[in-house]
């Protein structure tokens, strides 16, 4: 089937083939980017957090200990008839008691973030599919057409060139195409063109 | 110091939209025939609800990851 085509600016139409290939670079470096950071979480979650919660919850048992040693020192430290409170150790030991169940918590609570990240990291790599298809399968799809398109109007342009003595040549840059073409037929292509 | 950043990465994506959008804007000024309508419609249309797909997913993301940064970074420090 044939329609008229319109085309004022063949320039216009070859900028926009060079701006969509902008955009699939742009839009793979995104992508890429995103995908760099959620490693990266996951990395966090799996080899960071839980390192440093295990040495914080070593450290703690050793200040459990250390306070725990502060204390008995200090009850065994009777002086004359008068049996010290030892108020400061007391405290310093509920606080490292307090520290260490803290770490303890923070162990489980790694673990429960694993599995919620990887689960949502999942399902996100499977939402960014249909992205993927576009960047991969799609854009160079529609280059190819923009390509077909433009040899299309380049080689009208030049044949008709002479044909057009007294108003302005039709040329494959900025002068206007009108010409009967055919409806854009869609061909995969190997790769994007240039 | 904030581990990732998601939001970046998502606010170029958007951009790379608006600026494929303009582009486009710019062609139909000079480009008005059933062969533009057709790409269009066949090929340029499915490219926006695909990006907010996307960013949608990223913004979902987004939330999980710094409600795990959050949960486990050493508040007591």
């Amino acid at each position: 089937m044939s329609a008229s085509a319109h085309v004022r600016s063949v320039e216009a139409v070859r900028d926009f083939r060079g701006h969509l290939k902008r955009f699939g670079e742009q839009a793979t470096d995104c992508l890429d980017s995103l995908h760099a950071q959620l490693h990266r979480m996951v990395d966090w979650l799996e080899h960071d957090r839980p390192a440093y919660w295990q040495q914080q919850v070593r450290r703690g048992f050793d200040r459990v200990a250390e306070a725990r040693l502060s204390l008995q020192r200090c009850q065994t430290q009777a002086v004359t008839h008068h049996r010290p409170s030892c108020m400061e150790e007391k405290q310093q030991l509920a606080r490292a008691k307090a520290r260490l169940e803290y770490a303890q918590q923070k162990i489980e609570v790694v673990r429960r973030c694993q599995r919620l990240v990887e689960e949502e990291a999942n399902q996100f790599r499977g939402r960014c599919g249909q992205l993927n298809h576009l960047l991969q399968r799609d854009l160079p799809r529609m280059a190819g057409l923009l390509d077909r398109i433009l040899l299309s109007l380049e080689a009208y342009a030049a044949i008709s060139a002479p044909d057009r003595p007294a108003g302005p040549a039709v040329s494959s840059s900025d002068k206007p195409v009108d010409k009967p073409v055919d409806k854009p037929v869609d061909k995969p292509v190997d790769k994007e063109g240039t | 110091m904030r581990v990732v950043d998601l939001h970046t990465g998502a606010a170029r994506l958007s951009d790379a939209l608006d600026q494929l959008q303009q582009a486009w804007d710019q062609v139909t000024v000079t480009w008005n025939d059933e062969a533009r309508r057709h790409f269009e419609a066949e090929h340029l249309a499915p490219i926006t609800p695909t990006i907010r797909l996307t960013l949608d997913a990223v913004t979902r993301l987004a939330e999980v990851v710094a409600r795990a940064e959050r949960e486990c970074l050493d508040e007591q420090r």
